[in-house]
């Protein structure tokens, strides 16, 4: 059974590295009215929501708690999925799918500013052996890109290339990446995705109620995710699952090859470039010419966990601006240390 | 067109402070004993979705730590996280994407490790930070507050409370997995334990364990070669109530997202009559007097009538609706897997397979995930086929 959701509204919330103006409700709200308003419909009409966040970056277990009401849920359903707001879209299209709600809110929030970034990270590594050593997710990145064959210059050009293409971030040109200061070697300071505050929301819904709303469309066609091992139980040269999960997503949608619009998610330079070749591209002119990511993506000031949907919200924008060729474009998310989760959502003009 | 779903195995741990396993062999221990019932292995599973508060040990994005127990293999991994309805937000996760056919067979896993953490200091910050959270004082504080109000309302009695207890535990010795088996306890015992925090005694509470679940799901395709009594899935609703607590305040004496979730489950399964329709219930009771006030919201009684409900006889083992006779939350709670483990134990009275605590001829069994008076997933299992 196809996924068959529609996307009809599309929020964003101006993303910054502090937003001290807004708490995590009104961040998501700020994303939720948005996309209720480029649906046009109303919050009270929303059957139900899928929510995306981490309990760790809020600093509140059950963090959804902050957001099911601005979500249209109150006595209705919501569920959160603790990663990438890709897999919330995939939850909620499922939903649509079978017929049990026909309108519903998918959203993604995360404000990195309100919690430390080192603790979040550590406590994300093994608790018997590994947290004693106090890591980081950037000490790790450090160990992969030196056991990587992708040199500095290379890193640096994708850096600059996610400033300049990034509606969110000041350009930065590649001298000024690889000057940076040395954070774990070899990585660059600059290399690493900025910490971020920002939440995406999507309004979709079944083909009738995307006909009756009369706006244009952009239909879920396709969609996969797959998980490696642990990062101290496999290759770090190797770019993981992204090969499998692309090639999941495509045959999903029924797609035979990949479309040339491809948004890509990576936290840090040569996971970029990791992935990318993975992906069929070789070396940063992928990214240069926009070929792989053309916003800038996380590199270029998306938050972690909203990475993915804002990837979504991209795409989409851009198929009912008509403005992607074949009318086909494909985004991608991802959890875990060092992409150890990768996620891929289909999308396409709904004519 | 939804595929059919249903539950075709199940496996628990034992719930107790389990200081002989770390989370990994723990959660293996309840992944194993749910495929080896049916003689399967990882490599039958497609798809996994592990439920967990991740704050209670500690551990962010736990289900990529653990992936390689749960033996992942580059298979796709889901994590819920939803305070105590997760786990059965992972059975109704799993319902969705199987309908949908996005996932066939899809191994849920809960769990919880509460030894190894500091789960009332975590559940702390559930509250909203800036208006709650400097008069939250964990679970049982909550809690009291809320019964003082549905006693008020309803005029049940501690003793009527008491003998939700003393059914719980004595079903309990019945369960091979369960924390609390006590089976002399008393009414006047538990009258007789430390008070907590009024009105709330020591056994009126349930217990803080270490324990996991897993339930495989699996669809029409091929549920019947997988289990020769496949428990169906015929409605996995949930419902929210507002976000603050003062928007709420009747909280435990009118659960609003109970309610909600009652009307929309029982609608979707054909349940006029619960006490009719029903065969056995597994519900998410944490407390004595929760367990009460769930009689009266999922229309087991009329308004009011939670403790005349259990002076009946009715919720007992051989009354006519039994509730909990695994022993229920108040023997053992383990948080994440707790929801997970009601929607185990009306499956496997569906299936036959409870042992000594099975109910005869169960035809539909009703499971309940229950977040602190926000949220309530409910779910409804049958022999029959949708």
């Amino acid at each position: 059974m196809p996924l068959d959701a529609f996307i009809v509204g599309i929020g964003e919330t101006r993303h910054a590295p502090q937003r001290d103006d807004v708490n995590t409700t009104e961040i998501a709200w700020e994303a939720v009215r948005a996309a209720i308003e480029d649906a046009g419909v109303e919050l009270n009409e929303i059957e139900a929501a899928i929510t995306a966040s981490q309990d760790f970056w809020e600093g509140r277990t059950i963090s959804s708690m902050a957001v099911n009401e601005i979500a249209g849920a109150t006595f209705k359903a919501e569920s959160k999925t603790a990663s990438d707001g890709t897999l919330a879209l995939v939850y909620a299209a499922t939903r649509i799918a079978v017929g049990f709600d026909t309108l519903m809110i998918v959203l993604a929030h995360c404000k990195e500013s309100q919690a430390d970034a080192h603790t979040v990270e550590m406590s994300a590594f093994d608790p018997y052996v590994q947290r004693l050593l106090d890591p980081d997710e950037t000490v790790l990145a450090g160990m992969q890109a030196q056991l990587l064959d992708i040199s500095l210059d290379d890193r640096a050009r994708v850096v600059a290339a996610a400033r300049r293409r990034s509606p969110i971030l000041e350009p930065l040109d590649a001298a000024s990446v690889a000057s940076s200061p040395e954070t774990s070697a070899p990585l660059r300071q600059l290399e690493r995705a900025p910490l971020m505050d920002g939440a995406v929301a999507l309004v979709i819904c079944n083909a009738a109620h995307a006909k009756r709303l009369g706006r244009p469309a952009v239909r879920v066609a396709g969609a996969s995710t797959a998980t490696d091992s642990y990062w101290s139980d496999r290759d770090l040269r190797s770019a993981g699952t992204v090969q499998p999960a692309v090639a999941a997503a495509l045959a999903d949608a029924g797609w035979a090859d990949l479309p040339d619009r491809v948004e890509l998610s990576a936290p840090y330079a040569h996971q970029a470039l990791l992935w990318g070749r993975a992906l069929g591209a070789s070396g940063p002119a992928a990214f240069e010419d926009g070929g792989l990511c053309a916003t800038g993506g996380w590199l270029g000031g998306r938050p972690g966990v909203v990475t993915g949907l804002s990837a979504v919200a991209q795409c989409a924008r851009e198929l009912r601006e008509g403005s992607v060729a074949d009318g086909r474009a494909i985004a991608h998310g991802t959890t875990g240390l060092l992409g150890q989760s990768h996620h891929f959502v289909c999308v396409e003009a709904a004519g | 067109m939804a595929r059919a779903v249903a539950a075709v195995a199940t496996g628990q741990t034992d719930y107790a402070i389990r200081k002989d396993v770390g989370i990994p062999e723990l959660i293996r221990e309840a992944i194993d004993r749910c495929l080896d019932s049916r003689d399967l292995t990882l490599k039958d599973v497609d798809a996994f979705i592990l439920g967990n508060m991740e704050m209670f040990e500690g551990i962010n994005m736990v289900e990529h730590w653990l992936a390689d127990a749960i033996g992942i293999g580059g298979k796709p991994l889901w994590k819920l996280n939803n305070g105590g309805t997760v786990g059965s937000s992972t059975a109704a996760a799993a319902y969705y994407l199987a309908s949908a056919g996005f996932h066939n067979r899809i191994l849920c896993v809960g769990f919880e490790k509460q030894s190894e953490g500091s789960p009332q200091s975590s559940i702390t910050t559930v509250a909203d930070p800036i208006w709650e959270r400097s008069i939250m004082a964990g679970a049982i504080g909550n809690f009291a507050a809320m019964t003082s109000v549905y006693v008020n309302e309803s005029g049940v009695t501690p003793e009527q409370a008491a003998k939700v207890a003393v059914k719980a535990r004595r079903n309990a010795c019945k369960n091979p997995h369960a924390q609390l088996k006590m089976p002399d306890i008393t009414v006047e015992q538990v009258l007789e334990s430390k008070m907590l925090a009024y009105p709330v005694r020591m056994l009126d509470f349930c217990p803080s364990s270490d324990g996991a679940c897993a339930v495989l799901f699996s669809t029409e395709d091929d549920a019947k070669s997988l289990s020769p009594n496949p428990a169906w899935v015929h409605a996995a609703v949930t419902a929210h109530d507002q976000q603050y607590m003062g928007d709420s305040p009747k909280r435990l004496a009118e659960m609003r997202s109970l309610i909600e979730a009652r009307k929309r489950g029982y609608a979707y399964a054909g349940i006029e009559d619960p006490i009719r329709d029903i065969d056995v219930a597994e519900i998410y009771e944490p407390a004595t007097y929760a367990e009460l006030a769930m009689y009266e919201c999922l229309a087991f009684c009329e308004k009011g009538g939670g403790g005349r409900h259990i002076d009946s006889g009715i919720p007992e083992m051989d009354g006519a609706l039994p509730v909990n006779p695994s022993g229920g939350v108040l023997s053992a709670n383990a948080v994440g897997a707790t929801a997970l483990a009601r929607v185990a134990e009306a499956a496997m009275q569906v299936m036959g397979e409870a042992g000594e605590h099975q109910i005869p001829n169960v035809k539909t069994a009703l499971a309940t995930g229950y977040g602190g008076n926000a949220w309530t997933d409910l779910l409804v299992l049958r022999a029959e086929k949708p």
